[in-house]
Formats: C-alpha cells, structure tokens, sequence
C-alpha cells in the first residue's frame, strides 16, 4: 500500500512512492539516489543521517518519508552548488575535520542550519551542535577547529598543534 | 626547497612533498556526499541478505523452522546452515590470518609451555551455537524490509547449554567446555621469559602486586560492516566489494571456501567508514555473500545493522592481569612477574596477535632486567575478540603504569622520578629488549628518546605544578596527575605490495594494497610518489584496496602501512625514476647523476637550459619505436616491500583530571601528548591520527566496557549504553612531536595508527589515582566509570552525607 | 533496522485524529517519532496502525493564560527551549529542554511526545511534578484534565487510557518569590541520566514556605520526595536543613541499580542531586531577593 509523497528536496520538487513505513533516509538513498546521508545506527543516536528539513536539523532515521510531505529538505548534496563547497566545507578540509568522511554529511548538514538559522550564535550552540553528532575517527579536534572558524566563534585554545 | 637525505640501507630520498600537511584530495567527494561507501553499492538487480542470528550464548541447535519465511513474497531463498553444507564448496573454518608468523613464534617458544588450539567454527551453524549473534540462517530478499520481515518469521530452537562467560569459571576444572575436542577453555597459552626473575624477587627491597583489569571494548567505528558481491556473466568473474581493512587476504579466503582460482575473484575496498581492526580479519558474512551471488546468479548485498555490529563483530581488549614488580632500594626495576588471562569470547582469529603484542610490549620504556610473563586466552561465551586499534599495547601499558605507580606508591618515591630512574637512556639506544617480537625477530629499539619524550611532556603538562597529589579545587573536586609512556613497534611485516608506473603522458599510477578507513593514503602515498619519482602529487594517481590493481597485498592495520606500502612505493618508485633518468642519460650521454627531476621536469644540473618533461620521456618508453627497444618498455615496477622487523614508535601522554567524589565523575582538564614516530610524512595527517587514537583511549578510560550477564547474554551491547565519547568528553589536547628517524625504511619513518589508544588509560586512571590519593583507593580496572569510583570510595557504601566536608566552598 | 509494516493516518484536525484514535486497530500516536520511530526501527515496537499528529497545527500552539503557560503537545522541545513565554513564566521547562537530548532530537522531538512516553529517566515528568503541571488529554469520547502527582504510574506508562491524546500541558506561572532548578547527572551530553532532580520552592525572605522536590532516573516513574519536601519546609534552606532534605531522599527511595551503577550507588547519587538542585535554589532565592 503505497502513497505518493511531494516534497522539495536539495531546491528541487520531487516525487515518490512509498510505503508507510519506508523511512525518509531510505528514500533519500535508494529512491532518489542522494546516497551522502549515512545510515550509522537507525535508531537516532549517532547523527550521521541528519539533515535539514524546514531549516533544522533531523534525524532521517528517525522520520517516516511521508512525514516529509510539503518539507523543504536538504541534503549535503544540496549545501552547495555542484561541484563548488561552501566555506564550512572549506573550513572542514583546511582544518583537517574529515576522516573516514562517514559521519561528515550529518555534521556539515547540523552546522549548516545552525549557521543559516542564527547568524549571531555562540560557541556553546556550535559546541552543543557537534555534541549530538559520534564520530570515531577525528576525537572531533579538526571538528571543532573548522566549525568554530566557519561559524565565526573564534579559534579554539590549546587546541592539538 | 628539499633536502637530500640519506637514510637507512643505500636508498636516499628527496623529501620534497613528504613532510609537508598536503591537503587531503579525499576531502572533496566525502564533503560533498560523492562517497562511495559498501551501502551506497547496488548493482541492479541486487537482493538484499538479513542473517538470524542466536539470541542464545551456548547451546545446541535443534531446528531452524523457514516454511513460513520461505513463503513470504519477496523473498529469494533461506538458507540454514546445514543448506550451506550441501551447497558451499568448502564448509571449512577459515584460517586465522595473524597466523602468518604464529608458528615460527611457537616453534620459538615451544619448550616454555605454549601452544595454540584452532576452534573448529563454520561460517554458519549447524549444530552448536557459542554465542549471541553467531548466524543460524540466512534470508535473501528483493529488498531489505521483506528480509528483514522474513528473518521475523524464522523460529529457532536452541537447546540452552550451561555457559560460562567468567574466564576465571572457564579455567576451573568443570567448567562447560566451548569446544569438546579441547582439554580445557584455554584456546592459547605463551610464555616468555628472560633473566632470572626468581633472583630478582629475592632481592627485592620492594615488592608490590595488583590485579588490574582493562575491560572488554567493541571497536564500534560509525559505518559498520557490509559486503556486496556481483558475478559477472560475461567474464565469470566474482567481484566482491567488502567495507574490510584486508582485501588480498579475503580474497584468498574466498577463493578457498569457494573452490575458485584466484583469478576469477576480484576483492575491493570501496570508501570505508572506519576500520580500527574490527574490519581486519575475514568474517563468515563475506564467504557467505560471495557465495550466494554464485548460486543465485544475482547481486547480492548485506549492510550491518548497528544492533548487529555489537555482537557479530569482533570484540577486544578484556584482558586480567595479576602482575608483580620488584624495585631495589633505588626504586630501580629487578624484575617483572605477570600472569594474564585475555577473554577472548567464542573464538580468537588472529591468535597470538592480541596476546603476544601485550607480552612484547610489556617493558615499554623501561629497562627490565628480568621477566616472566604468562599469557592465557580463554574461551567464553561471548563474541570472538580480535585486535583494535592498540591490539594489546595498552593492556600491556596499563598493567605496567599501574604498577610502576604502586612500586612508587610502596617505596615512597614519586611516581614521576620511579619513571625517571628506569627509562631507558638514550645513550643505551638501539637496546635489545631481550625477548623476541611475534614476528620472530628479536625486539631492539631501534631509535628514540624516551628521556627526552617524557620530560617534554611533564614541561608541557607543567607536572611541577601543584595541581595534582588530590588537592582540592574550589569546586571541592580532587585533581590528579597521572603519565603513561609506551613503545609501539609499527610495521609489521610481511610486506605490502605497490605497483608504480609512469603512464606514456606522463602522469603516474600508484597501486598498493594498503587500504585506508580514513587515514588519507590516496594523498600521502601521492606525496611518496611524487618525491620518489620527481613528479607534483597532483600527477599522481593512487588506487588503494583493489585485488586486481596489484597482484599481492597485505591491508591496513597494525600501524604500517606508512611504513611498509610508503616502502614499497619507494621501492618501486626509485626504480621507474633511475631507469626513465638512465634511458635518458644514455641518450644524452651525460651521467644520469647528473640529472635532477622535479614536478615532472628532468634537468641537467648546471645547464637549466637542457631539459626534458618527465611526460615527453615516458612517451618515448611506448612499445614499437627505438627507445623501447633499446631501453625497455613501459615505465613500470612492483615491489613486495618487506621490513626487517618492527620499527618502534614511543611516545609519553600526560593527564591531569578532577574528580568529583561525590557522583564519582572524572573530568580531564589536561592531556598532553608528546610522540614520535619520525618524521611525520604528512602532519596534519599525523595530528589527526593521533587525536582520534587519544579519543579512543578516552572511550576506553572513562566510558566504555562491554558487558555480559551471567548466561552470556550482552546487557549493555547498544549505542545508548555502550558509551562512545562525544565532544564534550574530548578536551582540548597538547600535541609535541620528537623525531627520531628509523633506520629500517628508506622513508626513515615510524607508524602511528594505533599511538593515539595506547596511554590514555593508562595516564588517566593513574592521575584518578593520584586525585584520590588522600582517600587510598586503587584504581585497577579501566574504564573508570562513575559507579567504579563510588565503589571504591565508599566501599562499605558508607557514603558521607551530602554537604559534608568534601566540599570546601558551600 | 527498519519498522515492520503499518497503516499510517495522517489527520488535519484534532477531532479527526481523535477518531482515528479511538477506530484504529492497535494503534498509536506519533508525535515527534524520536522515541517511538526509534523503537519501531528496532522491532520493539510493532504497532498496526500510526496517527501522525504532524500535521494537526492547533496541537503545536504555546499560549499564555491568566495564571499558566499551555503548552501544545505537538510543540516541539527545541521551539519550547527558547520560547519567550516559557522563559518568562515557567523557566524551569526551558532550563530542563537544555539537557534533553541533543539539539537534533529536539528539532523534532515534542512535549507531549516525551511526556506521553514515560520514560522514567526523562527530565520533563519531573519537571510537571515539581512546577504542578495539569496535564489536559482528549479523547473521541470527551476531555479531563490529569494532575501532574497522578499521571506517571510506570516504566512507559502512563495515566492516559486508550484512545486518549494527550493535547497540552498547563504549567502555572512563577513568580519573584519562587526558584527552580534541574540537577543530573549524566557521562555524556544527551546521554541517559543516572539521577536527576527536578526542584521548585516559594520563600517568604528566607524561609521555605512551599516546595516540591521531583526525582527522574529513581525507579520506574517520576517521584516526589515528600520527606525531603518536608525537610525543608520552614526553613531558610541553610546546610543543615539540605543535608536534611539529602538524607531523607535517601530514605525514602529505592532506585533500581544497571549497568552504570549500582542500586546503593543510585540511592547516594539521588541524595546528591537533590542537595546540589537546593543548593542552586537557594542561590536563585538569594539573588532574586537582592
């Protein structure tokens, strides 16, 4: 029993069929073959499918894709234009936040809202931000460097070389 | 710009790009989501595999009733393990892959009352199961909500067997048996000794003892494990792509158990989510996949689920070690004694690797003149252990901290100044340990510092300070000091292969069969490259990972694939440069001494105005013209790079922590990390390896520990439970670096996977131990959770009242 | 990893939801998914049916009132955090927000969702015990309004009957003579509590003249210390009336122990939160009353 879902995706309109029970993340990858959102953990801990819809950051696991019905949602497929970066991006690569790269999409998407939401936010929100997000490889030090820089709250102190 | 550097044997290296933080080319794909990870694999037409896994640690295997998943629409085939019996070529138990250098070793040891037991496991099961999450079937579906519906459906009968999970039960004399072929649980035994410890103890003007614990730990990386594997109707050719740390030896494995010539079978590792050993063995998932696809005659995948990842994945650590130290009145080391048990769950894989590397890594720093060291594995029922990322060096060097911090504790010296006195001097490098390392070779510190490691690292950490010894902060929390040092030996053999070759435009090709999970091979080896071949890395393109891109390959694991695939790349790279400068030389007549190659211009030295594109030159190296003929076609080599032996890496960490002795919650405020592994070939890269590796050893210290319940079922197996840090648990870090070069590579260098993992424990449950001070408690298990501490504190739950003089403020 | 299969209703109105409550075969709710979809994921949910209230807009309102704050059940806890309304009259619900979850959870997670769900390590149950919370529930059949010390009955139960919505909670306003505060422990940030204490007192100057002290992670729901609330009544919070009000909770409550820490150990960390939470209040009264 399927439905037909509309929603904007990455500035596009799109359409898909699903079941009630498909999650948005497998429509994402599967359906609609965006595969840069990550499923770690599918039950809301790890963050690395988080994107945005409606301007805040989401757990794509954790919705129903008929819940994105009428949503504006963005991927990181969608951050920049094609084949450009934005400065997070930029700033993820110079500093070095990247590792294995599996969990980059849902930090790069958190801070990405957290930037276009609040162009005034402190150190604590960035810091709160990345805290929702397990990355395994980095200990989050490029991490912090690079998200502190693009979202202008100053350089970390003491910080690894 | 570069410097000319002799080093080692008679190589000689330009370090040009080496040694500089190239930006990582692997960053623009992973930033934009142009990955290209197992999952995002899906050949079309691909079916979708969900195993059934025991829920049931040790039993026998009745019945596995399929009528009704069979039936489900979508669903393909089930197979139960006595279906892959009939079907599967070889139903045979995969060889352990440490194993290469394991019988040397207990040739070796032999006469010292060690040996080795194979467990008999087949990729499913067919009669006994051992413990939770082994796969007692398997469903193939269109998609993988039907198969996962359809595993639903799938009732299991496991007749329960007592279990033994305990490893201290599992060595008493009636304890259930896991395998009933064995005498007893113990799947291994070494013993290493040297000098007479007997003497020592005698001697001894201080003798302390501890048994100290560090827990069991699941590498948990963010990406789990998958395999997709597609047979190709037209070729006949199988490929399989595995998120593995070791494609060539998967590929032997498969081969095996599908009675298939190797070149019919193609391994890759695609972009991998972080490996940290628990993707380093082959695992019954990528035989069975493999399989399927043949059978079938359609693609076929399998993602790991995160609930899955804990259990079917391996395990690590989880070793007890019951360790005695000896001092003269000096405060100078006698003699060691230590007896250790690893848990190594349902199976060990890699065998001696685990053990074997904490007995070898057990001195550390330190001048120990005599040891006696025995280790057991034991066989529970739990998920198989193999190595993670420290693969037994910090058990070694928590169990050998702990000590050291006792003996001085005991001999009423500062712990700082006991490490002092038994460093060994760098005027005694290179220094034989005296004992052997796994590969056969004796161990001998080849180069390093660790005087000047660990007093850099107490500067950095201002150790001189009074904020450490328990002394109490105005919040009325206890701070502490506590430093930790270790050897690594990296590099381990048996060798990496590389192919290196400059394609007729001049561009270079570098295949090896290391494999990165985000360490940045595909531009460090282009750093290597370039300086051994005379090009800019942007002219060079490195394949990782691929069984067909390069015949012979080992992985990326133990901290060495710098060492040995940077190697082997220089290896076969100096031999492509010496014979494109030779072939030209020849042409000029000019000695091809004389000739300097750099970003792909070759140049006489002297005369700038005579010189040649590397592009021009290895067009010429094209079959059918004269060149070629005269100076051979193509421009291409291989190497099968094997080291001599380890090289050692040694690095010392600092760690001040406050702890709140109230709610037993320890907060790191310092760590200071001061290491060397060389020179660093790409520092950013190097910094980062380091800060991820100092974040794992964080997880292991204060927050992680894999935990069973009395029948072997996991109790805390889940992302809510298991704590993996986040940010707030990774303070800001010191990172120094010393750089003695090695003398056993021509890249001089030393690894540092692993580095970051090996202290940390260490370091932060002895500065717990140092805050608690005025309290006398032993912190002799990591990780030093909340609930440890408050035991310990309160041990007669005496707990003072709250409000109480702890507090010094409210 | 992926739910088993379900019908899913997705009403535009209150009243439509409240029939597909009362019609649907083993049926549930889904408000904001971070704890039920999470569930489903796992298989240890595997409900027939799902109303997805995401769309029922007049749920999502927060509205002030004469003497209360109503919060909708569908508001989400990252718009409730840094609600002005909420800030100015229940602080408390605000200051609690900052600890549930991690931001991402919150985005979507809601009031109601969490409050229906019963998790007795949850912040905000505590949180409606210790502020005096009405919760309002409708259902198909009619509306009642449930008293915060009568709606956590256990481990992910709650007073709500079948076919009940939860639409709103009421949270009476505060005033300069009364402080809160939320203490817990916990390893991680967004990780589970080990305990946590959920805190309000009125003060006349000095001197305590009503409280209400909440526990979360204690046992199988949200609590009241009433012994501990007793400790303090009268008094002008000084060290001796707080070790008091510490060791009476310690009394009184018989927490389960886990993997973290033992039952004793839970017990002594209760005492703990609950002293420090007085502590802040009495610095909150203290500043309050300059």
């Amino acid at each position: 029993m399927t439905t037909t879902i509309q929603f904007m995706l990455n500035d596009s309109p799109v359409e898909v069929e699903v079941e009630p029970r498909t999650l948005l993340v497998d429509v994402l990858r599967d359906g609609l073959g965006l595969t840069g959102t990550h499923v770690g953990c599918a039950y809301g801990v790890c963050g690395a499918c988080t994107i945005i819809v409606d301007g805040l950051p989401a757990r794509a696991c954790l919705m129903l894709a008929a819940q994105a019905e009428a949503k504006t949602v963005v991927t990181v497929e969608g951050l920049a234009p094609p084949g450009e970066m934005t400065a997070l991006q930029t700033a993820f690569h110079e500093e070095h936040g990247l590792q294995c790269g599996f969990c980059t999409p849902g930090l790069l998407c958190s801070l990405a809202a957290l930037q276009q939401g609040d162009p005034a936010v402190s150190r604590e929100d960035v810091d709160d931000a990345i805290s929702g997000h397990l990355c395994r490889c980095t200990g989050y030090v490029g991490i912090r460097r690079a998200a502190h820089r693009a979202l202008g709250v100053g350089p970390g102190t003491g910080d690894a070389s | 710009m570069s410097d000319e550097t002799a080093i080692g044997e008679t190589r000689s290296v330009r370090a040009g790009y080496v040694g500089t933080s190239v930006p990582r080319r692997e960053d623009d794909r992973l930033l934009r989501g142009q990955g290209r990870f197992i999952d995002d694999i899906c050949p079309p037409g691909c079916h979708h595999v969900r195993f059934v896994r025991s829920d049931i640690a040790h039993g026998l295997l009745r019945s596995v009733d399929a009528e009704e998943a069979r039936a489900l629409p979508g669903v393909l085939v089930v197979l139960t393990g006595q279906d892959l019996e009939a079907t599967l070529p070889v139903m045979a138990p995969s060889k352990a892959d440490g194993g290469v250098f394991e019988e040397q070793l207990l040739d070796l040891l032999e006469s010292e009352g060690s040996f080795i037991r194979r467990e008999n496991r087949l990729p499913v099961v067919v009669d006994r199961v051992r413990h939770v999450g082994e796969i007692v079937a398997v469903v193939v579906a269109t998609d993988p909500y039907v198969a996962e519906d359809a595993a639903d459906l799938i009732v299991v009968d496991i007749e329960e067997l007592p279990s033994v999970v305990d490893p201290d039960a599992a060595l008493l004399p009636d304890a259930p048996l896991l395998y009933d072929h064995w005498a007893d649980n113990r799947s291994l035994q070494l013993h290493v000794t040297k000098g007479d410890v007997a003497a020592a103890f005698d001697a001894a003007a201080t003798v302390v003892r501890r048994r100290v614990h560090s827990e069991r730990l699941s590498a948990s990386p963010i990406e789990g494990r998958g395999v997709v594997a597609e047979l190709d109707p037209r070729t006949g050719r199988l490929t399989v792509w595995s998120s593995t740390q070791i494609p060539h030896p998967v590929r032997t494995v498969l081969a095996d158990a599908l009675n298939l010539p190797i070149n019919r079978i193609r391994v890759v590792a695609p972009d991998v989510g972080g490996g940290f050993g628990c993707k380093a063995i082959p695992y019954p998932e990528e035989t069975i996949v493999a399989h399927l696809a043949l059978v079938q005659g359609v693609p076929v995948k399998w993602i790991e689920d995160r609930s899955e990842h804990f259990t079917a994945s391996i395990h690590s650590r989880d070793q007890i070690h019951d360790i005695e130290l000896a001092l003269d009145g000096d405060g100078r080391i006698l003699g060691l004694r230590d007896r250790f048990v690893m848990d190594s769950g349902a199976a060990n894989p890699l065998g001696v690797v685990q053990p074997y590397n904490t007995i070898a890594h057990l001195c550390g720093c330190y001048h120990v003149p005599a040891l006696d060291v025995v280790a057991t594995a034991v066989v529970t029922n739990k998920t198989p252990l193999s190595p993670y990322r420290g693969a037994g060096r910090p058990e070694a060097v928590f169990a050998m901290d702990r000590i050291l911090d006792a003996g001085a504790r005991e001999a009423g010296l500062d712990p700082l100044e006991l490490r002092r006195r038994n460093l060994i001097p760098t005027a005694a490098m290179p220094y034989a340990v005296g004992i052997n390392y796994r590969d056969g070779a004796p161990i001998v510190y080849d180069s390093g510092d660790f005087p000047a490691l660990f007093e850099r690292a107490l500067e950095l950490a201002n150790a001189d300070s009074d904020q450490r010894g328990g002394a109490l902060m105005a919040d009325g929390r206890r701070v502490g000091l506590g430093v930790s040092t270790y050897v690594e030996g990296t590099g381990v053999g048996p060798f990496e292969g590389a192919l290196v070759r400059i394609d007729s435009d001049g561009q270079a090709f570098v295949a090896v069969g290391a494999c990165p999970q985000g360490q940045g091979h595909e531009t460090v080896f282009a750093q290597v490259a370039a300086d051994a071949l005379g090009l800019h890395p942007d002219s060079v393109h490195v394949t990782t990972g691929d069984t067909d891109a390069v015949p012979h390959g080992w992985g990326t694991l133990a901290s060495r694939s710098a060492v040995v695939a940077g190697s082997a790349i220089v290896e076969a790279g100096t031999e492509v440069r010496s014979r494109m400068l030779q072939a030209l030389a020849d042409d000029w007549e000019i000695a091809a001494d004389d000739l300097d190659v750099l970003d792909g211009q070759i140049s006489v030295r002297g005369t700038p105005s005579q010189n040649e594109s590397v592009a021009a030159v290895a067009a010429r190296f094209a079959p059918g013209g004269d060149f070629a003929r005269k100076h051979g076609t193509g421009l291409e080599a291989r190497s099968y790079w094997e080291p001599p032996t380890v090289t050692f890496a040694a690095g010392a960490h600092v760690a001040r922590v406050a702890v709140d002795t109230e709610t037993g919650m320890t907060e790191i405020l310092d760590y200071v990390v001061v290491h060397d592994c060389g020179p660093l070939l790409n520092p950013q890269i190097v910094d980062g390896q380091i800060a991820g590796g100092v974040a794992q050893g964080i997880g292991a210290a204060l927050y992680e520990e894999a935990r069973y319940d009395e029948i072997g079922q996991p109790w805390n197996l889940n992302l809510i439970d298991y704590l993996l840090p986040t940010s707030d648990a990774m303070p800001y870090i010191v990172i120094d670096h010393l750089e003695t070069p090695s003398p056993l590579n021509p890249l001089g260098i030393k690894g540092v996977g692993e580095a970051g993992t090996i202290s940390p424990p260490a370091a932060i449950a002895n500065a717990v131990e140092d805050a608690l001070s005025p309290y006398g408690v032993q912190i002799n298990r990591v990780p030093v959770s909340p609930g440890y501490v408050l035991g310990c504190l309160y041990q007669n739950n005496d707990y003072p009242r709250s409000g109480d003089a702890v507090r010094a403020n409210q | 990893m992926r739910p088993a299969p379900f019908d899913l209703v997705t009403p535009s109105t209150l009243d439509e939801a409240l029939v597909a409550l009362r019609d649907g075969d083993d049926v549930r709710a889904l408000a904001g998914g971070q704890s039920l979809i999470a569930l489903m994921n796992l298989r240890f949910a595997v409900p027939g049916s799902l109303v997805d209230l995401g769309q029922v807009n007049e749920l999502a309102r927060v509205e002030d009132h004469d003497d209360f704050v109503r919060i909708g059940a569908m508001a989400t806890q990252a718009v409730v955090h840094r609600h002005p309304v909420v800030a100015a009259r229940a602080p408390l619900v605000a200051e609690a927000l900052g600890h549930v979850g991690h931001w991402q959870i919150r985005t979507r997670g809601t009031i109601g969702g969490n409050l229906a769900h019963g998790d007795p390590a949850s912040e905000l149950p505590a949180v409606m015990l210790a502020l005096a919370g009405v919760y309002q529930a409708r259902s198909a059949g009619g509306s009642r309004s449930i008293a915060a010390d009568d709606f956590n009955l256990g481990p992910y139960s709650t007073a709500l009957a079948e076919g009940e919505l939860l639409v709103a909670v009421d949270v009476p306003h505060g005033s300069p003579a009364e402080a809160t505060a939320i203490i817990e422990i916990t390893r991680l940030a967004g990780a589970y509590a080990m305990a946590g204490a959920a805190v309000w007192c009125r003060l006349n100057g000095n001197v305590v003249t009503a409280c209400r002290i909440a526990l979360f992670a204690a046992g199988s729901r949200a609590i009241r210390v009433a012994a501990a609330e007793a400790a303090i009544q009268d008094t002008e919070l000084d060290d001796s009336a707080i070790a008091a009000a510490a060791d009476a909770t310690s009394a009184s409550v018989s927490p389960p122990g886990d993997v973290h820490v033992t039952a004793d150990q839970r017990r002594h960390l209760l005492s703990v939160v609950v002293a420090r939470a007085l502590r802040v209040v009495r610095q909150r009264a203290e500043v309050q009353t300059r």
